[in-house]
């Protein structure tokens, strides 16, 4: 290569110079996580709304499950926005702690408050063995999004950025999944769900620098 | 004539708002710039410099989105150039000594928080251009006083004593 070539695709380059608004960044990650979101939406809705949901939106329990599952998710958002710019700092991923924290104070709350006997079920619910794994898949189409949008951002750290990518489908897909779980034990919210979140995360960690590189 | 910070932000965010000719400038700053920063770093191993500028130009041009208006630009440019650089090594295997890659993150900045060199960045627009771009060139991107001096136009000795009386300068600002 040689520096007339350079200059060549510089003309190129430039050519094609479409503006770029400042909004531009987060335009594009609404449309990914909306395209993703909807793609799981549909899959939950294939899977089977719960059937007392008009119900079950009356009752405080569902929210505190969504509630915790969007803070972690709009956490992550935050973090991947960051971790898209070359020369971001390492994120805060302690903050993650106070989420968890603040559903463990419920979780214990509701268990102290439960009939005896009942702890086990409160841990186990009645769908354990399937509510991580369903995080999990759910979390995917959020997933392959996320990857699309983070091509035109510039991530650097990239076991970084792909368990924020990780983290943010998990959280979504979590969020999305609580029109279908009917399990209303905290406890089980806090060890199934950060489980399954947890994976996604782990799993967006391993894969990030192969599927982030540029 | 080294360009500014100032100057290759103006051209930037001109690019950004769809002028063609600012950007096709903007890139045209940058190509001796990074040349420079990679030829430095890739002496002993033997790759194709401009193979590796015209790969970080496109990077630089496709993923625009990722710059933030409101951050300093030159940080942005040389994560992206670093990321490269790291990339290439990785990727051709060469037999770069690992301890050479760390001091290249460190000279470099990989190991900085951020926020570091934007407070850097914001220092240096206080004091005069050509003490600020002396004291980029030789204490930032690790540019030796003869570099800077052949880059800027300006004597050795010039450069020399815009790096001193810059950190003079500096120093001043941050004591109490």
């Amino acid at each position: 290569m040689t520096e007339r070539t350079t200059e060549a695709l510089i003309a190129q380059l430039a050519a094609d110079a479409r503006p770029v608004a400042p909004s531009a960044g987060v335009r594009r990650l609404t449309i990914g996580m909306t395209i993703g979101g909807l793609v799981t939406l549909i899959a939950v809705y294939i899977m089977g709304w719960r059937p007392d949901l008009a119900v079950a939106t009356l009752a405080m329990n569902f929210w505190v499950k969504m509630a915790y599952t969007v803070t972690i998710c709009v956490m992550g958002i935050y973090w991947l926005r960051q971790l898209g710019r070359p020369e971001s700092e390492q994120p805060r991923w302690r903050w993650l702690f106070v989420p968890v924290l603040l559903l463990a104070l419920v979780a214990i709350g509701q268990a102290v408050q439960a009939p005896k006997g009942t702890m086990p079920h409160m841990v186990m619910g009645a769908s354990w063995q399937i509510c991580s794994r369903n995080i999990v898949m759910l979390a995917l189409p959020i997933y392959l999004a996320i990857l699309w949008v983070m091509r035109r951002f510039a991530p650097t750290n990239l076991t970084a950025a792909g368990a924020a990518t990780g983290l943010v489908s998990g959280a979504a897909a979590a969020s999305i999944y609580c029109l279908h779980c009917t399990e209303t034990s905290m406890l089980f919210v806090l060890i199934w769900y950060s489980l399954g979140i947890a994976i996604a995360t782990a799993v967006g960690a391993i894969l990030g620098p192969r599927l982030l590189n540029w | 004539m080294q360009p500014s910070e100032h100057v290759l932000k103006q051209l930037m965010i001109a690019g950004l708002d769809g002028d063609a000719r600012a950007q096709q400038q903007f890139l045209q700053l940058l190509s001796p710039l990074l040349r420079n920063y990679f030829a430095r770093r890739l002496t002993r191993a033997g790759l194709d410099v401009e193979d590796l500028v015209q790969d970080t130009l496109i990077a630089i041009h496709t993923r625009r989105m990722s710059y933030d208006r409101t951050r300093p630009l030159t940080p942005w440019v040389y994560a992206i150039a670093r990321h490269k650089l790291v990339d290439l090594f990785r990727k051709s295997r060469t037999t770069v000594a690992l301890e050479d890659v760390e001091h290249e993150l460190i000279a470099t900045g990989a190991t900085d928080d951020g926020l570091a060199s934007i407070d850097i960045e914001r220092l240096l627009e206080t004091i005069s251009p050509k003490q600020a771009n002396s004291i980029r060139d030789t204490k930032l991107h690790g540019l030796s006083i003869t570099e800077s001096a052949a880059l800027r136009g300006m004597s050795e000795g010039d450069v020399k004593v815009s790096v001193h009386r810059g950190l003079k300068a500096l120093m001043a600002k941050i004591k109490p």
